[in-house]
């Protein structure tokens, strides 16, 4: 159940995130814990959650453009044109 | 010799006769390319079909435009159908157009089709190659022309419901020749990355050929062998191309896919804040659990009141000792009671106190078996009556039976 309660919460995914707060929930409301157990996990959870807050309160997302030259991809911020477009 | 001269409207209307005759001039299809296409003020359209060799005036009357499925314009390539006949002002045979359509759809149909049943067979389409959506991507590669309308709707649905995403457009031609080799480019390209969690893959509506870039084989391919899993948005909702078939996931227009892509954030906002009040609620409670169990203990009388309790006891403790000496005191009184009363009654049936109002109580002798009916007695017997005082040994002379219960009662 928390074969991932080692990896540094920084490193997760927001899905993996997402994940184990949900394990760690269940095994709270299940309530077959220890109080040390059930306090490591508390702790977890709220770092957990706090962790997908931030990834969500992000500013809003980058919108870039892929560009070739020679071979060589670069990218640049991106604005789709408003109005008139050649429609497809 | 005589001649026979006609007016050249009787000439005329003689082949306009002769070609209205003929039952494969009334209704002909003809394969050619518009040129000189002029749309009257009337409404009529008018316009020359060419081929490489020839060309042919043709008329379209303005009650059949509306049933057309496009506008027609020079360089397109049709094929007509209509009736063959002579426009007698001019002496020019031509053709009065009923119907319209693109030339070559119907080899795309086939093409379209015959290509959909050799991919399917191969298992391109199969569900189970088929890799999930992530449901929160970080970054979504949109594959499309950057100047279309596609592009746009998608990078405003997915900001819109997601904000946080990132969005990298890799442009393509979405059309002609180029487009295919453009798009198993791009396709292949996002795939050399590892920063890509989603595809979008589309353009937004036109006809047939113009979506056709999405029917190449190469395109199909190089949606199979994405690792990335990528959702196609070709066009309308009732347009389907074999990209999207092979696709992960089709969305109906280009919007949709953006839809697709990306969760809404604020479900989430509500998700996690569910999660947080069940984590903490779930702590709370298993920090009750173990207080209660704690305070169960703690709380029991004996912990908390200890010298009460004790004192309880030993009020008990009084309590019994006094109705022990309550109902032992009762006991002895009425034992007591009892022997007077059963001493009253030994008094009474006392044959001592008998013989004090002179009755005299006689036994055989030696045997003192008292006697109380002359039918134990015969005469001789030796017997002795007791006094009050003493007691005289007798013998019995003589018997004589009596009745004086019955005559007293008589009496």
């Amino acid at each position: 159940m928390n074969q991932h309660t080692d990896k540094p919460i920084s490193e997760l995914t927001f899905e993996q995130a997402i994940k184990e707060l949900e394990d760690i929930v269940a095994s709270l409301e299940s309530n077959n814990l220890t109080l040390d157990e059930a306090l490591k996990l508390f702790k977890r959870g709220i770092s957990l959650s706090a962790h997908c807050n931030v990834m969500l309160d992000k500013a809003e997302g980058l919108i870039k453009i892929l560009t070739q030259e020679q071979g060589d991809y670069g990218e640049i911020p991106f604005e789709p044109a408003e109005g008139e477009t050649d429609e497809f | 010799m005589s001649r026979l001269i006609f007016s050249v409207h009787q000439i005329n209307e003689y082949v306009r006769n002769l070609l209205n005759r003929d039952p494969i001039l009334q209704e002909i299809w003809v394969r050619g390319e518009i040129s000189n296409l002029k749309i009257h003020t009337s409404g009529h359209i008018y316009f020359t079909l060419k081929d490489q060799n020839s060309r042919i005036r043709c008329v379209l009357f303005r009650q059949y435009k509306k049933d057309l499925q496009f506008l027609p314009a020079d360089g397109m390539k049709v094929l007509v159908k209509g009736q063959i006949s002579l426009y007698s002002r001019d002496g020019q045979y031509q053709i009065y157009v009923l119907d319209m359509e693109k030339d070559g759809i119907g080899d795309l149909y086939e093409a379209f089709e015959a290509m959909k049943k050799r991919l399917k067979e191969e298992g391109l389409f199969a569900p189970e190659h088929k890799k999930p959506i992530p449901p929160y991507p970080k970054k979504i590669a949109v594959i499309t022309s950057p100047t279309g309308a596609a592009v746009r709707d998608i990078i405003n649905v997915v900001h819109r419901r997601y904000p946080c995403v990132d969005i990298l457009v890799v442009p393509v031609l979405v059309q002609g020749h180029a487009a295919p080799k453009q798009i198993e480019a791009a396709l292949d390209y996002v795939n050399t990355r590892d920063d890509i969690d989603t595809v979008i893959l589309g353009r937004g509506g036109g006809s047939l050929e113009e979506l056709w870039a999405f029917n190449e084989e190469v395109v199909a391919r190089a949606i199979w062998r994405s690792k990335i899993p990528v959702i196609s948005a070709v066009g309308h909702e009732t347009d389907f191309t074999i990209a999207d078939f092979v696709a992960d996931l089709r969305a109906p227009t280009p919007s949709a896919a953006g839809e697709l892509a990306v969760p809404m954030l604020e479900h989430i906002l509500k998700m996690l804040s569910i999660l947080n009040r069940r984590l903490t609620d779930g702590m709370r409670n298993i920090l009750n659990d173990k207080r209660q169990r704690v305070e169960y203990i703690r709380r029991s009388y004996v912990f908390k009141y200890p010298d009460r309790t004790l004192q309880q006891r030993r009020q008990q403790l009084d309590q019994v000792y006094t109705k022990l000496c309550t109902s032992y005191g009762g006991l002895v009184e009425a034992k007591r009671q009892l022997l007077s009363k059963m001493a009253i009654s030994l008094d009474a049936l006392s044959p001592l106190a008998v013989l004090g109002r002179g009755y005299a109580l006689v036994t055989h002798r030696p045997a003192e078996k008292v006697i109380s009916s002359i039918e134990l007695l015969q005469e001789g017997h030796e017997i002795r009556v007791f006094f009050q005082d003493g007691s005289a040994d007798c013998s019995v002379h003589k018997i004589k039976k009596e009745n004086w219960l019955n005559e007293s009662t008589h009496r």
